[in-house]
């Protein structure tokens, strides 16, 4: 507890705050101190604190410490723009209290603190604490990625700011990778120069829609832009509905490094940024998350994101409806697609019924060729049409037939053979209406398909006239053979 | 029998499920044949009055389509709906009337049951229904066998395997009637 009290206290006396800054920022009891229930004392503050304009609230001296507490604060909690001078005590305690679930988002905003520097602590903690955990603070220091989640927290206001202070953040933090104590120095020497950083500070508000995974986020990292002034007025307004948590503003400090702000950006996308950002000047694509984004100016909540999944969901199916129905590539809309699908269906079905009338009309009438092909198709069959060891049993015996030509030798018994006799025709008939049928099946199916063909025909021709049996003569079974041979397709 | 062609048991491919369709479907050709009487000259189909060619063709149609659905199996939802109809109207059929008004009682309370299923999926996913387009999904409803309980995104997703489906219907029952004169 101490050591949280050390800390502001260190910060809050130090007009300069970098000196005293760094020294408290390293604290070693920093982390310890900033534990969730050291900070409890502060909830009651905690909650209290509202965003304030990061730079009107807070003071030069309050500069570094204010900024650590700023960046902390950020994390959850909507400054609303109260005062800077937040004492680190509700700032801690609104980092304890304030979200276990930003915690983890949290995390690394803090790890750039030196963000904070720029003004923005002074105002409001906000509870970003609880993620203020020793092991957030120390990465907090030296976590380059803070200004990124930062940034990611953000997605709230349109503020561009947000960016910004990821630049300045990961500029900080970078330096404070390097010199520890010079954390501060480079803090503040961002924060002059990013006059409008500060200001920008001291709201940020991160976005709590974080918590949700869906936020809509847009490329409101543009907003980088670095006026963080002005931003860091606009900010509580434009931050999305679910501002309650201040969002590192600062991110979009003005003199951040450029692939620093990429980065945000890139963080920041996830982050809901729904308000018109106009700082923003790139839009990332959405990268780690498996979200969906809301664009920009549309609806965040869930329920229309849910509706767009699905809008987009349908779109695709259409599209590959539109592949399947031939002519459709011209037509757009859905209403005409559907109206053009709902016409081939029906051709389709049409087509059938009429196919099905003509195959029952059909079939009386195909015994008649069967003798005359039955001998020479049996050679061309057995050339093409290759034994299937798939096909059933009962079906394809083709190592039995002659390939010599002499059906004789087929045993009465296998159906196969006598459809195989009696395929010969259509076969013959129609070699070319098989091969299509190749083409379209595998070779196997091709063959199969044949061979069932003759085989219907074999037994439509038993079927209807058992008396004309072209096979006969083959087999040598006479009237029997059909009998097997239905029997057997029965089977 | 299982089709011959069944060759392996990965996801329907065009290739096989059209094998398997025309397996299917010539088996159950040939018991229509076989149970048709045969006409008194084999040559004249003429013979056979129009209703009698109406009755052959239509069961004809339904071989096609059982078929059909049988060889797509249990994978579609559409598949599964067109068995379920025409088990319960084959059931409808049954020789049996006894058995056949028993059944039907069975089968109502089933239809009922499945629509009262039917109903509250549709009206479940009664933001995917014809709110948007009023007639054109609702056409589609009803040419797609089950299509009434699905959500759009699901019936569109079912109207594009039932297309190819019936193409490749189309397909082998041209070719069948082809190759007979």
């Amino acid at each position: 507890m101490e050591g949280n009290i050390g800390i502001p206290v260190a910060m809050e006396v130090d007009p300069s705050g970098q000196g005293s800054l760094s020294s408290c920022f390293f604290d070693p009891r920093w982390d310890n101190s900033i534990s969730m229930e050291q900070i409890d004392p502060f909830d009651s503050t905690r909650s209290s604190i509202v965003s304030s304009p990061v730079a009107s609230s807070l003071g030069a001296g309050e500069g570094d410490g204010g900024m650590i507490k700023e960046l902390i604060g950020r994390l959850g909690v909507i400054s609303s723009g109260s005062s800077g001078h937040v004492s680190p005590q509700p700032f801690l305690g609104h980092m304890s209290t304030n979200n276990s679930t930003n915690a983890s988002s949290f995390t690394t905003p803090l790890n750039s603190p030196p963000k904070l520097s720029l003004s923005t602590m002074g105002h409001r903690i906000r509870g970003s604490f609880p993620p203020l955990s020793e092991d957030c603070l120390v990465p907090f220091a030296t976590d380059p990625g803070f200004a990124e989640r930062a940034a990611r927290f953000s997605s709230l206001g349109s503020r561009d700011f947000a960016v910004g202070l990821d630049g300045k953040n990961a500029r900080v933090s970078s330096s404070i990778v390097e010199g520890g104590d010079s954390w501060e120095g480079s803090s503040l020497s961002e924060q002059v120069h990013g006059g409008e950083t500060g200001n920008v500070k001291k709201t940020q508000h991160v976005d709590v829609s974080a918590k949700k995974r869906k936020l809509v986020q847009r490329g409101k990292l543009d907003a980088v832009t670095p006026k963080g002034s002005e931003v860091s007025g606009g900010n509580n307004h434009t931050s999305t509905k679910k501002i309650k948590s201040c969002q590192a503003a600062e991110k979009e400090g003005s003199g951040k490094k450029p692939d620093e702000r990429e980065a945000m950006a890139a963080r920041e996308e996830k982050m809901q940024k729904h308000g018109k950002d106009s700082h923003s000047k790139q839009q990332e694509p959405p990268k780690d998350y498996i979200h969906v984004r809301a664009r920009r100016g549309q609806a965040t909540d869930s329920h229309s994101l849910a509706e767009r999944v699905r809008r987009e969901k349908i779109s695709q199916r259409m599209k590959a409806l539109q592949d399947l129905v031939p002519g459709c590539n011209k037509i757009t809309g859905k209403a005409l697609m559907l109206d053009e699908i709902i016409n081939y269906v029906q051709s389709l079905q049409r087509q059938v019924e009429f196919l099905s009338m003509k195959l029952s009309t059909l079939n009386p009438r195909m015994d008649i060729n069967m003798e005359a092909f039955l001998r020479k198709d049996i050679f061309q069959s057995r050339e093409s049409i290759l034994p299937t060891d798939s096909s059933p049993a009962h079906v394809f015996p083709y190592g039995l037939l002659p390939s010599h030509g002499t059906i004789a030798a087929i045993s009465p018994v296998q159906l196969p053979e006598n459809l195989l006799d009696a395929a010969t025709t259509p076969i013959h008939r129609s070699p070319t209406i098989h091969f299509p049928h190749i083409e379209g099946f595998s070779t196997v199916p091709s063959q199969v398909l044949g061979v069932w063909e003759d085989d219907l025909q074999t037994v439509v021709q038993m079927g209807i006239a058992p008396n004309l049996q072209p096979i006969s003569f083959h087999l040598g079974a006479g009237s029997t053979e059909p009998n097997h041979g239905q029997m057997k397709v029965e089977s | 029998m299982t089709p011959p062609a069944r060759l392996n048991a990965s996801a329907s491919s065009p290739c096989r499920l059209r094998t398997r369709f025309v397996l299917r479907f010539l088996k159950t050709l040939v018991k229509i044949k076989r149970s048709t009487p045969p006409p008194p000259s084999p040559s004249l189909s003429l013979t056979s009055s129009p209703e009698k060619i109406g009755r052959h063709s239509q069961r004809i149609k339904l071989a096609a389509y059982s078929s059909m659905a049988r060889a797509v199996g249990q994978r579609r939802a559409w598949s599964r709906a067109l068995m379920l109809k025409l088990k319960l109207s084959d059931k409808r059929k049954n020789r049996y009337r006894w058995l056949a008004a028993r059944k039907m009682k069975q089968q109502k309370t089933l239809r009922r049951g499945c629509g009262r299923i039917l109903a509250t999926k549709r009206n479940r996913s009664e933001k995917g229904s014809p709110s948007r387009s009023c007639s054109g999904v609702d056409e589609l409803r009803r040419l797609v066998p089950g299509g009434e309980a699905m959500d759009l995104g699901v019936l569109l997703e079912e109207t594009a395997h039932f297309v190819r489906c019936l193409e490749t219907q189309v397909r082998v029952m041209s070719i069948i009637a082809d190759c007979f004169p």
